[in-house]
């Protein structure tokens, strides 16, 4: 799960009034609820608790949870049918950056910190850094095998497990087939057919984009590399390896860069008046996305979906014939420190993003009342919802066409670093100068990697490069 | 009985300084020390670790937060010199037998300053928005662009601050005797002359005062980029303030937002302090080469 509008939608609602941008934090609130499986009844007793090996809980814990999954009292309901000793109270304070914002003050304020707490993959070694979260591989160890592995290596650090990973976004390439049809474009599978394509189809209808270049989302960026094969950062604890100027980044930024430049590929602040509006009138032919693209992007923006007719696909590759894929968005159930109930959280974090029962709630459209997630755990691409044709993409079942398939070729080797704010916001610096032509994409890869070594060196971390 | 009178004044002048010394040391001397103090430390996994002065050797070597103060100082230059101008223009015709309706100008005028700057800031973005403004369209220009960005915000916090200044100027010229215009006009002052050599001459110290107060307002330049970035890509480290910002609350790291705080602090304290030097050193310059008409001070004290 992934929300690209933070700050627009945090202004939207200071306006109030000015429902443009209010959009964006909608989210459906219908309970139609898809759930079948709810007639066992957990006994403190049982080891397998609906399919999973979980312990048996006989305490009494109340816990709090923070969250911005659409519909996640229903996630809590259930659960408290099957441990129905350990009672949930679900905040929402607020998605992604405002969430982390408010989560890190209460760390350090040392009060009202949740026992569970919904983070992104990108920010985890940040909070594992600080010491924020809690080991509670005594107790979830057993289901490492559940997870999409490399899900698991971005929980982890050696054996100890710091969260459940709750949904990935593998990444693919979506495209309006009505346009495609129009100038008989076939979908392309390399970048280099993706470059050409560009360029071609600027020519034969200049009033519109082949695609759009996402000019203030380091975490997109970041995708692109990992799709590319890049591995920017490696390491654990206080040692780490960075190398994000690395030829094969050059490579993808230079591309980028090429195609805006010959005005086929617009740059553009994604969740902006203007993004939202050109995305409503079909201006982009394509979009480099992932498996939640329909429901976040799609869905809430693009009114005209019968007319656009948009279509999933294989990201392109670099090399023909490579089927190595990237993650963009995706998120993570993790036990803070502070938890009086380490156990309980770590069992109700499990159980939500694992136990049958929920992911047949976790995987149903977020309009039909369920969680809309692409799951992490692989036994949710079993699921009949998890496989039907999907309304906003033309009718084509995508998660079976392209994302399944995708899933497993994300590139395992990728990592996130412990300063990811802080290397999105230099690399969307960087690349703005690059692409203003200030300065070559080289140099503007260089200096971030520069700047980012700079600063881990000054926390302290032993760097290499 | 001396001794007893003076002492009663002594408990007296402190019960009335002591709610300001208190507030003044609750909410600016404590925080400030605990903010160099908490500079002094990385850290790691949760645990401080005392580093002394490490953080400033980083921050001398932060090319993103140097250039973000070279930012707002051509920032605070360029705005206030147009946001001072333009309030003197306006307090200067104001106060001219010619002007009519004086007081609901000066309303008008002081409106904006009434809007919170936030709300401010996010009316004048979608303003600025391109794709919701034909007007933009049709001339093909984005103020939103890295290029205009800066001007744009300058016109913002100029729109909002021109009016207050203007007040500022107009309270200070109604309290000058209106004998000394009468004086000047029967030696053959015009309304230009009366402005230029009368009025602005008086105006000298409020003017100084500001000057500082706008300038120590556009180095701490926040809510207006903050906002806007929202619509359009601004880096994060575009001010200090949002550099800070974004240092202790997406970064969580506190020290090193600390040492930024105190190092802003400082660089304002100091060129204010500049500021404040130089004017003292000009005006008692050009207070020996040319005595004007009457000095400020003299007026003030009559």
């Amino acid at each position: 799960m992934k929300k690209v509008h933070k700050k627009t939608a945090m202004v939207g609602s200071m306006t109030g009034a000015l429902a443009v941008l209010a959009a964006g934090c909608g989210t459906s609130s219908g309970q139609t609820s898809t759930v079948t499986n709810q007639t066992a009844a957990g006994s403190a007793s049982v080891k397998m608790v609906d399919g999973l090996p979980l312990p048996q809980y006989n305490g009494k814990a109340t816990l709090t949870w923070w969250s911005w999954v659409p519909n996640a009292q229903k996630e809590v309901d259930i659960f408290e049918k099957y441990y129905p000793n350990i009672k949930v109270h679900l905040v929402d304070a607020g998605a992604g950056a405002t969430e982390y914002q408010k989560f890190s003050t209460v760390i350090q304020a040392g009060s009202g910190i949740p026992d569970v707490v919904m983070l992104e993959f990108d920010v985890m070694p940040e909070y594992i850094a600080t010491g924020a979260l809690q080991d509670i591989s005594p107790w979830v160890s057993q289901l490492k095998n559940r997870f999409t592995p490399w899900t698991w290596n971005q929980v982890s650090v050696g054996s100890h497990v710091y969260g459940i990973p709750e949904d990935t976004g593998p990444m693919g390439l979506f495209y309006q087939s009505s346009l495609f049809n129009k100038y008989h474009l076939k979908v392309p599978t390399t970048w280099s057919q993706f470059q050409q394509e560009a360029l071609e189809f600027h020519k034969l209808d200049p009033s519109q984009y082949f695609s759009y270049f996402s000019n203030n989302d380091g975490q997109w960026m970041f995708g692109l590399l990992w799709q590319a094969g890049c591995v920017p950062f490696q390491g654990s604890g206080n040692n780490w390896k960075v190398d994000i100027d690395s030829p094969k980044a050059v490579q993808v930024f230079s591309m980028w860069q090429k195609l805006v430049k010959a005005g086929a590929v617009q740059s553009i602040a994604a969740g902006s008046p203007e993004w939202q509006k050109n995305i409503n009138a079909g201006l982009y032919a394509t979009a480099v996305g992932s498996a939640w693209y329909d429901s976040e992007i799609l869905v809430p923006y693009d009114h005209n979906l019968s007319v656009h007719k948009w279509r999933a696909a294989f990201i392109p590759e670099w090399t023909p014939g490579d089927t190595t894929d990237g993650d963009w968005g995706g998120s993570v159930q993790a036990v803070t420190k502070a938890t009086k109930y380490p156990e309980a959280a770590a069992i109700f974090a499990a159980f939500i993003n694992a136990a049958p029962a929920e992911l047949a709630h976790d995987v149903a459209p977020a309009k039909d009342g369920g969680g809309g997630l692409f799951p992490a755990a692989t036994a949710g691409f079993d699921i009949p919802s998890f496989k039907q044709p999907n309304p906003a993409l033309d009718n084509q079942p995508a998660n079976v066409d392209v994302f399944e398939k995708e899933s497993p070729r994300v590139n395992t080797k990728f990592q996130w670093s412990p300063w990811s704010s802080y290397v999105f916001n230099e690399l969307q610096t960087e690349i703005g100068k690059a692409f203003s032509g200030k300065e070559t994409v080289q140099q503007a890869l260089a200096n971030v990697q520069q700047a980012v070594v700079n600063y881990a060196r000054s926390q302290g971390y032993n760097v290499t490069t | 009985m001396q001794a007893a009178r003076s002492h009663s004044k002594t408990v007296s002048a402190a019960a009335f300084l002591a709610p300001f010394l208190l507030l003044f040391v609750a909410f600016l001397l404590a925080p400030l020390l605990y903010a160099f103090y908490t500079s002094l430390f990385i850290e790691r996994f949760g645990q401080p670790i005392f580093v002394g002065f490490r953080n400033y050797l980083n921050a001398f070597q932060d090319g993103a937060f140097w250039s973000s103060v070279v930012n707002v100082i051509r920032y605070a230059i360029l705005q206030g010199v147009i946001m001072i101008a333009l309030s003197l223009i306006l307090a200067l015709v104001l106060d001219t037998k010619y002007a009519r309706w004086k007081p609901l100008f000066r309303l008008i005028y002081f409106l904006p300053y009434a809007v919170p700057g936030v709300f401010a800031s996010i009316m004048w973005g979608f303003l600025y928005s391109k794709p919701l403004d034909p007007l933009l369209q049709a001339i093909r220009f984005d103020p939103l662009s890295s290029a205009a960005l800066l001007y744009s915000i300058i016109n913002i916090a100029t729109w909002e601050w021109a009016g207050y200044n203007m007040t500022l100027y107009s309270a200070s010229l109604t309290g000058v005797s209106t004998d000394l215009y009468e004086a000047a006009i029967v030696d053959g002052c015009n309304e230009f002359q009366l402005a230029w050599y009368i009025k602005l001459p008086l105006l000298r110290p409020t003017i100084l005062m500001t000057v500082i107060l706008s300038f120590i307002g556009s180095m701490q330049l926040f809510n207006e980029p903050f906002l806007l970035s929202a619509l359009t890509p601004i880096s994060q480290t575009f001010t200090p303030n949002m550099d800070i910002y974004a240092m202790a609350f997406n970064l969580t790291n506190l020290p090193y937002a600390a040492t930024l705080a105190v190092l802003l602090g400082a660089i304002t304290i100091f060129i204010s302090a500049c500021v404040m030097i130089a004017a003292r050193v000009v005006g008692r310059r050009s207070r020996e080469r040319s005595a004007p008409l009457v000095s400020s001070e003299e007026v003030l004290s009559v």
